[in-house]
């Protein structure tokens, strides 16, 4: 279906090729999973299927990319929308239409497909996705699982023969990620419908991929069956990597696989004393900031309620629930910049122990005492270059009169993340390096309290595992650190503690092993895995067997 | 030209069980009809009397056909900006003193600032009077009147719907004006956004430079978005090259050239009375006809269709007919003295309502009963989750 | 819906429509101008004030008026009356009419021009000045109300195609066949001793402040700019002779055809205009108002009862 002869794809301005020499076949009906670090050419990959590369980014692409016979040298993306759909990360950027019916027809009315037919087709794609009763309404109004299932509708609509989605599922929280993915492979299995997946949430699509497409970087592509590529790979879900640590043959890669395979290794673990995942406070972890009947509201709607909080030095927490559940609105209230209708806040501020509200404070004063990195931490950034940000930061941060005595912004900078050179624009970083480059900019105000809001997001594992790094050097500082995310294994690895929000109160909140193994739906997959066992990561299980071994 | 069919009439204007008229959605472009040539009625006159019913009417019509759909809530919005203008009126009359006569009522004087003498033609401040005040309200209610008459229009009608009637060969400009319309929204997000992350910075620059850290986020973040929305197009398979041959695009080009041409040189001389004769009509009408045919041209290189067309039927006839005569009606001055529609207001006098025009816009009102009733508003459920990811709240 | 808000909206509106309707029912106060017989003005005192209805068939009207005085002054007394239009308010002269010129009736009327935009370049009426001895016109560079005319010059509207640079559609008639030759006040008399103005009269203060208000409070007291003029009384204060009573003279009309002197002119010819009463104004009737809120409320009232009807249903 998808045929890839010896393709490499350099951009303008570029000395090395992003793709170099792929061949690559995807057979019809396959689901093809793309997985690989950020930057290594997976969005290119994927853009070529349809012919986005090289006709609408630029750039020189050598060998030839046929999809269904059609050569995408000799076609534009328009002339292969009847082939291939393409479902990009945030729904509401490829929407150009106000309502359901009329984005599910738009593409069709591109194609010239005939009146009736449209309509038979609009009708039965509403049916598929399970979209019927949002038929009229508004694409806005819409959940972002709801928006993305009719990206995904949009498309199909046209028939195509081959579903191009690039993480489809970054911007939503997880049980709109379900409703999505678990669309796909619904797709796959009733329609036959090939899709190519890039996915970082590997743990939720790996059962259902048909082929696996491996970018280890350089531009190479390694392509097989799951188990097979997997047990190499860098980057592989939890449940792969458990199955690697116990030597499972052949590799496990669902729950329901790796459960079968692991009573043994629960019989092995059952006497064993758990290891924790973070290391236990030495010294009792003093209170930096606390919140008393904190409540928020926008126009009238509560978002946040009477909520209580209080956040100790030297550790983690995840913030976890639903989107809309109040996250964002707390940590803004917390830190002051955002709205605050009721409660109080306060923050130790100074050694002496006196305590402030960061909201009554002026802006540079409650970002010493409060430091949030926002959801789109760009919106801070409007420098030309990283140097620029970092001396702009040096000079915000200095208190007027006083002698600079903490750490500059560069060498924040250098100790989260090595190696980001001076001259490069801001913009021209990865997602993780942009992530550093903020907190950078936040930390060098030394607040006490570090808040930050879904840096998860577009993440892939081994961004996450540096943010792990540094989220635990910043609570080895003695600041509190408020990590707001939707990913359970993300928590599960990093956080002391957890707290669950759901319309805007407190509905949970203790050790995360406590929290987040008590529900399935937030259970991370080792602790799914080998439950009752309270295991969470699988370096808690690495640690048990290997101690084990030498013991 | 577009190869538009129309759909099988599956809904019609028969009456159900209960003798009313199964509800359907009103063809957009009678709407703007209606809502246009009521406007131009509002141009001819000045009687208060005439503004108010023509604002009454649109109250009645938006209230009795409007649907629940987002674009539908805005009235309310328009009427406000009609007292704005209104208000802006009044207090320009009443600071840029037009001067007052001897008979006028006076209310009160505001202090005047003397102006150079090579400024002399414009006076600021001085006395007020009742007559200088109902002349700018007026003036104010007849701009308001027909800001209303745009905003029925857009309350009616699905703005974005009606630009798929727009021929084929300017289908791309439909698009374009549509995409920029759902731009403005997000552009103001981003500007709220970015305004509230900045003080999380807290960054001490002042003026300028403060603009810029505004503006540079929200400009690459708009550009990106744009970027993004321009492939995910593409990919859809926007702009499908029909069957076009690189000759007959240049010969459209010079005709809708040569034809926009024409219209301009044939509005100005109809508009300028020192133009010479032959450039009037003959000039439009030339224009005109080049335009259509380079719109034809122009329109057999796309090929598209259009999902469930809106029919065109007695309803539309009637709501665009209702409009329509009501403009005729108060530019052909016939039934009625031409100056009872713009009532003297020096020497102040009480306005007549003459009849005819009354009538007229009356018959515009009718619209709200000729149009079919708008679909029923299904209480929509609400959804499982509230979307942040946008709003970031 | 009956919150006290609305309640207080209605107050306010019924209030203001009060208002208006006082001032509508009150009696127009006199007109405050000092209108001249046409023999008052001379070479060297009064102006003359000429307009041209030629466009729609009437003769050159001249009178003569006080100085000082500004063209608008100048234009509304003496039975001479003018409008402005919606958007410029009445400094700008949309109609000029005369109540000895077809029973007061302004030009161009309602069904020529409606007066709520700036008229167009090609048709409206255009402002010339001729200075005391000068035969030759001058395009006006200010507004009716701006402008004040010299002793002894004469000011002349024409209506008609005049470019914005006075260079096109001049008039047709030349000052000296308007203007005064006499050196002192003859023939015509004055009707009145001047109405006293106030030693800061500008024109344009007096054109400004209403009558019925005319004390030193509502005038703003300081005008640096203006010099302290004495007031000039033309010469024939001292020659008083008999009135022609045109201020009380109830039928225009007739001071009309006492007073033509015709003057010969290659176009149209000229007729002097005494200073004549006001053309009767009516007010009109209330009842038109009433029944248009009579048919505003129907309207809301159906507006209301649909969407009572659309909740309904939902």
């Amino acid at each position: 279906m998808i045929v890839f002869e010896q393709v490499s794809v350099v951009y303008d301005g570029a000395t090395e090729p992003v793709l170099q020499g792929v061949d690559l076949t995807v057979e019809e009906g396959e689901l093809a999973l793309v997985v690989g670090h950020t930057g290594v050419g997976k969005s290119t990959l994927l853009g070529a299927v349809n012919g986005l590369v090289p006709h609408f980014t630029g750039g020189t692409l050598y060998g030839r990319v046929t999809v269904d016979g059609r050569d995408t040298a000799a076609h534009p993306p328009r002339e292969l929308a009847d082939v291939v759909g393409v479902v990009g990360q945030d729904p509401l950027d490829g929407f150009v239409t106000d309502t359901v019916e009329e984005e599910l027809a738009y593409a069709m009315e591109q194609l010239a497909v005939a009146p009736a037919v449209m309509r038979k087709r609009v009708e039965e794609t509403l049916d598929l996705l399970g979209l019927a009763d949002l038929r009229h309404r508004a694409l806005y109004e819409l959940s972002g699982g709801q928006q993305q299932r009719v990206a995904i509708g949009s498309v199909l609509t046209a028939h195509p023969r081959v579903l191009v989605l690039d993480e489809p599922t970054s911007a939503l929280d997880p049980t709109a990620a379900e409703e999505v993915l678990s669309a796909v492979t619904r797709l796959v299995h009733d329609l036959g419908v090939t899709v190519l997946l890039a996915e970082h949430r590997l743990e939720r699509v790996v059962q259902y991929a048909d082929r696996v497409i491996h970018l280890p970087g350089g531009g190479r592509v390694e392509s097989g069956v799951p188990a097979e590529v997997f047990r190499t790979s860098a980057i592989a879900p939890p449940v792969v990597e458990l199955g690697r640590a116990a030597g499972w043959e052949p590799l496990p890669l669902s729950i329901r696989d790796a459960r079968r395979s692991a009573a043994p290794l629960r019989e092995r673990l059952r006497g064993a004393e758990v290891p924790a995942v973070r290391p236990p406070a030495e010294r009792p972890r003093p209170v930096l900031l606390t919140a008393r009947g904190v409540s928020v509201a926008y126009q009238g709607v509560p978002a946040v309620r009477e909520v209580g909080l209080e956040l100790r030095g030297g550790e983690v927490t995840a913030l976890m629930g639903r989107n809309g559940s109040g996250k964002s609105s707390l940590l803004w209230a917390l830190q002051g910049s955002g709205p605050r209708r009721a409660g109080r806040v306060r923050v130790v501020a100074g050694a002496e122990g006196g305590t402030a509200d960061p909201r009554e404070l002026p802006a540079a004063g409650a970002r010493r005492l409060v430091g949030l990195v926002p959801q789109t931490p760009t919106d801070l950034l409007y420098r030309e270059s990283v140097k620029e940000e970092l001396e702009q930061a040096d000079a915000d941060a200095a208190v007027p009169g006083a002698e600079s005595g903490g750490p500059s912004a560069r060498e924040i900078l250098d100790r989260l993340a090595p190696g980001i050179p001076d001259a490069i624009h801001p913009r021209d970083l990865s997602e993780g390096q942009k992530l550093a480059l903020v907190l950078a900019v936040q930390l060098s105000a030394a607040p006490g309290v570090l808040l930050l809001d879904e840096p998860t997001r577009g993440l892939d594992y081994t961004a996450k595992a540096q943010l792990i790094g540094i989220v635990d050097a910043l609570a080895a500082e003695g600041r509190a650190v408020v990590v707001s995310t939707h990913d359970v294994e993300f928590a599960a690895r990093a956080a002391d503690r957890v707290v669950v929000m759901a319309e805007g109160d407190i509905v949970a909140d203790g050790p995360t092993s406590e929290v987040i193994t008590a529900s399935p739906v937030f259970a991370p997959q080792v602790a799914k895995v080998l439950a009752p066992l309270p295991y969470l990561t699988t370096g808690q299980v690495s640690a048990v067997l290997d101690g084990g071994g030498s013991a | 030209m577009s190869r538009t069919t129309p759909a099988t009439p599956s809904t019609t204007a028969a009456p159900d069980a209960r003798g009313r008229r199964l509800p359907r959605q009103l063809h957009p472009v009678a709407w703007w009809i209606w809502a246009l040539a009521l406007a131009t009625a509002v141009s001819r006159t000045n009687n208060p009397l005439l503004l108010f019913l023509v604002l009454a009417v649109l109250g009645f019509v938006v209230t009795a056909r409007r649907t629940e759909a987002p674009w539908a809530r805005g009235f309310r919005y328009y009427l406000w900006l009609a007292l704005a203008v209104v208000a802006v009126r009044v207090v320009f009359r009443a600071v840029f003193a037009t001067g007052t006569t001897p008979t006028d009522h006076f209310l009160f004087a505001l202090p005047r600032i003397p102006t150079p003498d090579w400024y002399a033609g414009i006076r600021l401040g001085g006395p007020v009077s009742l007559e200088a005040l109902l002349s700018a309200a007026t003036d104010g209610l007849r701009l308001a009147c027909m800001l209303c008459c745009i905003g029925a229009a857009n309350t009616l009608a699905n703005p974005k719907r009606a630009l798929r009637v727009l021929p084929g060969a300017l289908y791309e400009l439909g698009v374009a004006v549509t995409v920029s319309l759902s731009v403005a929204p997000q552009l103001v997000q981003s500007v709220q956004r970015v305004h509230r992350a900045r003080r999380l910075r807290a960054g001490r620059s002042k003026g300028l430079r403060a603009l810029r850290g505004i503006v540079v986020p929200v400009l690459e973040d708009a550009l990106e978005r744009s970027l993004r929305l321009a492939a995910a197009m593409d990919s859809r398979g926007y702009g499908r090259a029909g069957t076009v041959t690189a000759r007959s695009r240049r010969v459209t080009g010079v005709l809708m050239l040569s034809g926009m041409c024409g219209l301009c040189a044939g509005a100005y001389g109809l508009l300028d009375a020192t133009a010479p004769a032959p450039l009037g009509f003959p000039a439009l009408g030339a224009g005109a006809l080049l335009c259509v045919a380079g719109l034809r041209l122009g329109g057999r290189r796309v090929t598209r269709t259009s999902y469930r067309p809106d029919p065109w039927r007695a309803a539309e006839w009637a709501v665009a007919g209702c409009g329509v005569v009501s403009a005729v009606v108060l530019f052909a001055g016939t039934g009625f003295d031409a100056a009872d529609l713009n009532p003297s207001i020096y020497p102040l006098g009480w306005p007549a309502l003459p009849p005819v025009p009354a009538a007229a816009i009356l018959l515009a009102g009718a619209a709200g009963l000729a149009a079919p009733p708008p679909r029923a508003h299904r209480p929509a459920p609400v959804p499982d989750h509230h979307r942040t990811t946008r709003d970031r709240g | 819906m009956g919150s006290p808000r609305t309640v207080r909206a209605l107050a306010r509106g019924a209030a203001a429509l009060a208002v208006t309707a006082g001032a509508l029912t009150a009696t127009a106060a006199p007109a405050s101008a000092a209108p001249q017989p046409i023999g008052t003005c001379t070479t060297s005192a009064g102006v003359v004030l000429a307009v041209d209805f030629s466009h729609w068939g009437g003769p050159v009207y001249r009178s003569c008026g006080t100085t000082p005085t500004t063209g608008f002054e100048l234009l509304n007394q003496g039975g001479w009356r003018t409008t402005g239009t919606g958007h410029d308010g009445p400094a700008f002269i949309c109609r000029i009419g005369y109540s000895g010129h077809q029973g007061g009736r302004q030009y161009p009327t309602s069904a020529d021009e409606d007066c709520v935009l700036t008229p167009p370049a090609t048709a409206y009426w255009s402002y010339w000045h001729a200075d005391p001895g000068e035969n030759r016109w001058e395009y006006s560079r200010l507004g009716a109300m701006a402008y004040r005319p010299k002793p002894g010059s004469v000011d002349l509207w024409i209506f008609g195609g005049t470019d914005i640079e006075g260079t096109e559609g001049r008039p047709s008639v030349t000052p000296d066949q308007l203007r005064a030759r006499n050196t002192r006040p003859t023939g015509g008399s004055q009707p009145r001793p001047p109405a006293p103005r106030p030693a800061d009269g500008g024109g344009q203060d007096q054109a400004a402040r209403p009558p019925a208000t005319r004390t030193p409070a509502a005038t703003p007291p300081k005008k640096p700019e203006k010099p302290k003029q004495p007031e000039k009384t033309p010469a024939p204060t001292a020659t008083p002779s008999a009135s022609p009573s045109a201020s009380a003279s109830p039928s225009p009309s007739a001071s009309v055809a006492t007073a033509p002197k015709k003057t010969p002119t290659d176009g149209a010819k000229v007729v002097d205009a005494a200073p004549a009463a006001e053309a009767a104004h009516d007010p009109g009737s209330v009842w038109p108002v009433v029944a248009t809120a009579a048919l505003v409320l129907v309207l809301g009232g159906g507006a209301g009862y649909a969407a009572r009807r659309r909740r309904r249903t939902e």
